[in-house]
């Protein structure tokens, strides 16, 4: 009992103890600190403007580590080679100079000063290998970084961002479970320093890899959180960009909310007047599309034509090609027939590359009736080819999409399952310990119940011993008695006889007074032991005795005894001292005017019963009494030949009543 | 008359043979236990026998029956210390014809012997003697009665109806009736109604 309390309190307070530290891995650990002051050059150094705008910055850099280096202040050439380096990386500027002056400074100096504060050439490092294409290197690079704990607010964002970067190249490396492990750990990072944009961007990610492993619900549940973590942080651009995001996740999961919700943000970039042109093009070209769809036709083309300038000013490879898409998409609906396929074919190893297989199916299905038109037939038989693989494709991901359903289904059945496994388990434990509990008490009772059945085993063997004992001790009296008389009988009382007729001088006295002691020998005899009880019989050994009682006590006995010899000569003995004894305690004490004697008996046992209408007496007061040698005496007795005895007394007289069981 | 005589105590078989010679008769076998006794009688088939009870073997009352079992003719007499009337009684049922006790042999044998030669029944005068122990000697009316006769008597002074003696007595009502009417006949009173209790009453005062 004392144990199972014991485990009890341990486990509360584990859950406790766990409690708190759940919350504490949700607390923000780190503060931004104070920015220290800065020189002039290093504070412009360290502005991202300066690196954008000025074509010299690289050189005011240089000037600067290089002086820093001289004077052996490594921190402050640290600290100017971080901006540098991540300015640079973020804009994929790899040279060969900053290269030289990176790995020099790895080699060289990186030593004299914390690891913590020289991550960013791991980072640089890695985003240089990620360039180009060598995502195991860069892997291991971002890996440095995470291997380190952070002591600071800069120092756990370098890791919450390299967690971030690792996440996204195991994204795209197509390995999701690492992916999703990284990015976990970058959220765990950005929580503690309370960074709501690395927040936004981990959503983000996890709504990539979710997406790309077919979840669905969590795909669009984090594009929302990114989309919130933005407005949070009240940038509108970065907001419209989750949007953009969720659409495409609504896309790619063939999910029929995506046009209600082009159709919002378009109304809501429209109203809002933003001015960004990337924008722009991303959602009108998302509702120009929408427009097709819907086959409204001219607001579609009214918007491709509002579009135009935008995107010719932009003139970005990427966002033309997709202009030029819905531009063919509309045409093609507009005219069957269209046959300019020229951006078509270009654009088409984009669209696979981003897995738009429905617009590449709908392309191919194009391009081959084109084919078949121009008797192209070989080109028709390539495109055929093609498409079958891209359905294959778009089956991929339908069938993905569906197998993560049907496992999360699976799942979650799968966690009913257990959950009822374990609640099973629980109530098996429950019955288990119930059954051991129960058993316990049955064995405590069984031993119980077995230690007293053995006591009284033992009690009844000891009573039966004593009783044996009693029985035997009884006997043997009896026969010593008997002894005694008949010694006394056939040796004294012949020898009293011969001397009396061998006395020379015979006189009548001498002749009265041996004849006198004869008869006293011959009653002292007779009171040790009836005379010849064997051959004569308990009956009449009983009339002969009440006679006796008549004759001698003056005292009145009626005998009436319905019984024939069944029992033992020695058992009869001792209902005749029963009676002997009865009729004496009557005679002496019960002032009584008549004693009645009855044996009698019926199926299964013999009676006797001693009454008398004497003054009675208390019995239990009796018994407990010392003197009562008489009652115990009868008890003793009857309980040694198998016989229960039960004394009733009262005014009108006394009962004693002898039941013996007849042996079968 | 042919006699056999079986004793177990040397001095008294030698006593009793004297004293049944001297009365003339022929003792033919003499013996010391009962299974000798049986088998001398079965043997010769004395005329009268004369045992005694307690023998190693077979005792009296034994032989008694078995001469009794075997319809044997001769007729036994028990010469024993056993003053009981009770194995006088049980004696009795194997048709024995006399029992004395040893300390009055020498002045009842002779009797004895003599009636059981003519074919009667003789038992000890001091047997008889023995279940009278204790009568009143004062009152010779009362000296008749028997010992429920006289408490039948003693309740009746005390005024207690025939129901209330049988009660008392442990009898049966019916019994108490007959013992009333024995008491009004030995007493030689007259069949009126009360007479046994007027008797009773004057009877009680003295």
């Amino acid at each position: 009992m004392n144990k199972t309390f014991t485990h009890f309190i341990s486990i509360i307070i584990l859950i406790i103890f766990l409690g708190c530290s759940d919350k504490k891995e949700n607390e923000v650990v780190f503060t931004k600190e104070e920015p220290v002051k800065e020189d002039a050059v290093k504070a412009w150094l360290h502005k991202v403007e300066n690196y954008k705008k000025s074509d010299n910055y690289l050189v005011v850099f240089h000037n600067y580590y290089n002086q820093k280096i001289r004077e052996k202040k490594y921190s402050d050439a640290a600290e100017v080679l971080d901006f540098a380096c991540v300015y640079l990386a973020d804009s994929y500027d790899f040279n060969d100079r900053f290269m030289a002056t990176v790995k020099e400074f790895d080699s060289k100096y990186r030593e004299e000063l914390p690891a913590l504060k020289t991550t960013f050439v791991d980072a640089y490092l890695a985003n240089y290998y990620y360039d180009k294409y060598n995502l195991k290197k860069a892997c291991d690079y971002f890996r440095k970084i995470t291997a380190l704990e952070p002591d600071n607010y800069d120092s756990c964002y370098n890791i919450a961002r390299a967690y971030y970067d690792l996440s996204y190249i195991y994204y795209i490396m197509g390995k999701q479970n690492l992916s999703l492990l990284a990015n976990q750990k970058s959220f765990e990072h950005f929580s503690k320093i309370d960074n709501p944009k690395g927040l936004a961007f981990v959503y983000s990610n996890y709504a990539n890899i979710y997406t790309a492993i077919g979840d669905k619900k969590r795909a669009i549940e984090n594009a929302d959180k990114a989309i919130q973590s933005y407005k949070k942080i009240d940038n509108t651009y970065n907001v419209y960009i989750g949007l953009i995001n969720k659409i495409s996740i609504y896309e790619y999961l063939k999910d029929e909310r995506e046009r209600p919700l082009i159709d919002s943000v378009y109304q809501a970039f429209v109203s809002s007047k933003d001015e960004s042109k990337i924008l722009k093009i991303k959602i009108f070209d998302f509702k120009a599309e929408n427009l097709i769809y819907e086959n409204k036709l001219s607001e579609a083309k009214k918007i491709l034509e509002d579009l135009k300038p935008v995107v010719e000013d932009i003139a970005s490879d990427d966002l033309t090609q997709e202009y030029k898409l819905t531009t063919a998409l509309y045409e093609i609906k507009k005219n069957p027939n269209y046959s300019n396929f020229a951006d078509i074919k270009k654009a088409l190893p984009t669209l696979i590359s981003n897995q738009q297989y429905e617009k590449v199916n709908m392309f191919y299905v194009l391009l081959q009736n084109n084919a078949i038109q121009n008797n192209d037939y070989k080109s028709a038989f390539g495109y055929e080819s093609q498409k079958k693989i891209i359905a294959d494709s778009i089956g991929n991901i339908i069938t993905r999409v569906k197998t993560v359903e049907l496992e999360k289904k699976y799942e979650s059945e799968k966690k009913a399952q257990q959950l009822k496994i374990k609640e099973q388990t629980i109530t098996n434990k429950n019955t288990t310990i119930a059954l051991l509990g129960a058993s316990l008490i049955g064995i405590l009772f069984i031993s119980f119940a077995f230690n007293l059945t053995q006591k009284q085993k033992k009690l009844k063997v000891e009573k039966q011993n004593a009783q044996l004992y009693t029985k035997q001790l009884l006997e043997k009296t009896e026969e010593e008695r008997k002894r005694i008389a008949s010694d006394l009988h056939d040796s004294v009382s012949h020898e009293l006889l011969s001397l009396k007729n061998s006395l020379e001088e015979k006189t009548e006295i001498t002749n009265q007074k041996i004849d006198a002691i004869i008869n006293d020998i011959r009653s002292i005899s007779r009171n040790l032991h009836p005379v010849m009880f064997d051959k004569i019989g308990l009956k009449e050994s009983i009339n002969q005795m009440v006679e006796r009682a008549e004759s001698v006590n003056n005292f009145m006995v009626t005998a009436e005894i319905d019984y024939i010899s069944i029992l033992s000569s020695s058992h009869e003995l001792q209902i005749y001292r029963i009676v002997q004894e009865a009729l004496s305690n009557i005679i002496k004490y019960a002032d009584a005017v008549a004693a009645k004697i009855s044996i009698t008996e019926n199926q299964n046992n013999i009676i006797i019963e001693i009454k008398d209408n004497g003054k009675g007496f208390n019995v239990d007061e009796t018994l407990n009494n010392a003197s009562s040698f008489g009652l115990h005496n009868i008890i003793e007795r009857s309980r040694a030949i198998g016989g229960e005895t039960t004394i009733q007394s009262g005014t009108a007289g006394t009962i004693i009543r002898i039941e013996i069981k007849k042996k079968p | 008359m042919r006699i056999l005589i079986a004793d177990d105590h040397p001095f008294m078989l030698q006593g009793t043979k004297s004293f049944v010679e001297s009365y003339g008769y022929a003792v033919e076998d003499t013996c010391s236990n009962g299974i000798s006794a049986l088998n001398l009688i079965k043997l010769h088939l004395p005329d009268i026998a004369i045992l005694d009870i307690n023998m190693p073997g077979l005792d009296g009352l034994d032989v008694s029956k078995a001469v009794q079992e075997s319809k044997l003719k001769t007729k036994i007499i028990l010469l024993t210390m056993h003053k009981e009337m009770t194995i006088y009684k049980k004696a009795k049922e194997y048709g024995i014809y006399g029992y004395i006790l040893k300390e009055h042999a020498q002045t009842e044998l002779q009797k004895c012997l003599e009636e059981v030669k003519k074919g009667n029944e003789y038992m000890s005068i001091s047997l008889k003697n023995d279940l009278i122990t204790d009568t009143p000697n004062d009152d010779n009316e009362l000296a008749n009665l028997t010992l429920s006769e006289r408490k039948i008597i003693e309740l009746i002074t005390q005024q207690k109806t025939t129901r209330q003696i049988a009660e008392l007595l442990f009898l049966s009502e019916k019994t108490v009736e007959g013992h009333r009417s024995k008491i009004i006949e030995k007493l030689g009173l007259p069949k009126e109604k009360n007479a046994l209790l007027i008797w009773a009453m004057q009877n009680s005062k003295k």
